[in-house]
């Protein structure tokens, strides 16, 4: 009889508490998701806007670029807000999903914005997208069956170091 | 089939470093002439290869096997598309957007060293494009001359509305 009335007691509080963390956490972790994921959508986008800039598919716009940081600015508006119920809900329930992501997120776009510098046309030709003359054109159409056919030639690599083997300035 | 180089090993050996866009910073004091493409280029390290690394362009420097590790020189590889025809299809070509030599390491046969460098990347990426091509200043006939020796050859001039320079297409199967 005891027994069953302590098993009824857990029960309760069991049930209280998952009924709150379906109410408070996961709905928090949902929008800490959500934020995470459009901050991606927004970067890929961004990036992909630079790019075509850079090689000079898209003339650059400054209503793109002031809509870029306007977004970014957007999002982080609630930071505040957001990581201190963040801290409240680490503390109650030990963790919370997508917390490193965000917080990661949050840094990052800080470093974009105190960074920001609008895209512009690649100084380097060859990094722009071209269309060649008729004569260019059947040249590499020539090149590119014969590579293709042929396949790679065998040639010696020299190996690459990472950039730990630079001296750093001042070190 | 296999392509032997006559591979002018620099008297200096230098070794080639993939750097990270932090590590550009390095760069700030790089010089490679007073000529104005020369000018561009080593503008380029500085200001123009944060934007293009980020467009999925490596970059190496080339540093010195001492303990100074000098930066003598530093190149760059990426892709660019081709459009072949109005009505075609665009091409993938692997591109070398920037290449240069430091100006107190020049004529010690660094750049060949470079090219030598970048071909063998080039061709570990053989899937993305077999081919391997590069635009240089036509005023720069000691470049040229070292692209020729490697495999490089001219395609065309290309004249862009921005610029008063008709640069020199030159390319190479990998």
């Amino acid at each position: 009889m005891k027994a069953s009335l302590e098993i009824d007691t857990y029960a309760q509080s069991w049930k209280a508490q998952h009924e709150e963390v379906g109410e408070v956490l996961w709905p928090f972790e949902d929008h800490l998701a959500i934020g995470v994921a459009l901050f991606r959508m927004v970067r890929e986008q961004e990036e992909a806007w630079r790019d075509r800039i850079l090689r000079g598919i898209q003339d650059f716009d400054p209503r793109f670029d002031e809509g870029f940081q306007l977004i970014y600015r957007c999002w982080l508006q609630p930071f505040r807000e957001i990581t201190q119920r963040l801290a409240q809900l680490e503390q109650a329930y030990g963790s919370v999903k997508h917390a490193d992501e965000f917080r990661a997120a949050c840094r990052e776009i800080q470093d974009i914005l105190r960074s920001w510098r609008p895209p512009a046309l690649s100084t380097a030709i060859g990094l722009r997208e071209m269309a060649l003359n008729d004569q260019a054109s059947t040249e590499v159409k020539d090149m590119l069956a014969r590579a293709k056919a042929r396949g790679p030639k065998t040639v010696e690599t020299i190996p690459s170091q990472n950039s730990s083997f630079l001296r750093k300035p001042s070190n | 089939v296999t392509e032997l180089f006559f591979r002018a090993m620099p008297s200096d050996p230098i070794v080639p470093v993939l750097v990270t866009t932090s590590d550009l910073a390095l760069a700030a004091d790089f010089r490679c002439g007073e000529g104005l493409h020369q000018q561009e280029l080593a503008r380029w390290i500085k200001e123009d290869a944060a934007p293009a690394m980020k467009s999925k362009t490596r970059v190496w420097f080339y540093v010195t096997n001492d303990e100074q590790k000098n930066i003598a020189a530093y190149s760059s590889l990426g892709t660019s598309n081709w459009r072949l025809s109005p009505d075609a299809d665009k091409i993938k070509v692997q591109i070398i957007p920037a290449l240069a030599v430091h100006e107190d390491h020049q004529g010690k046969g660094y750049a060949q060293f470079v090219l030598q460098h970048l071909i063998g990347e080039a061709t570990q990426r053989f899937e993305i494009s077999p081919l391997l091509a590069l635009f240089v200043h036509p005023d720069n006939a000691v470049a040229i001359h070292v692209y020729e020796k490697v495999g490089f050859r001219c395609t065309e001039h290309v004249r862009y509305l921005d610029v008063d320079t008709a640069y020199l297409g030159m390319i190479r199967e990998l």
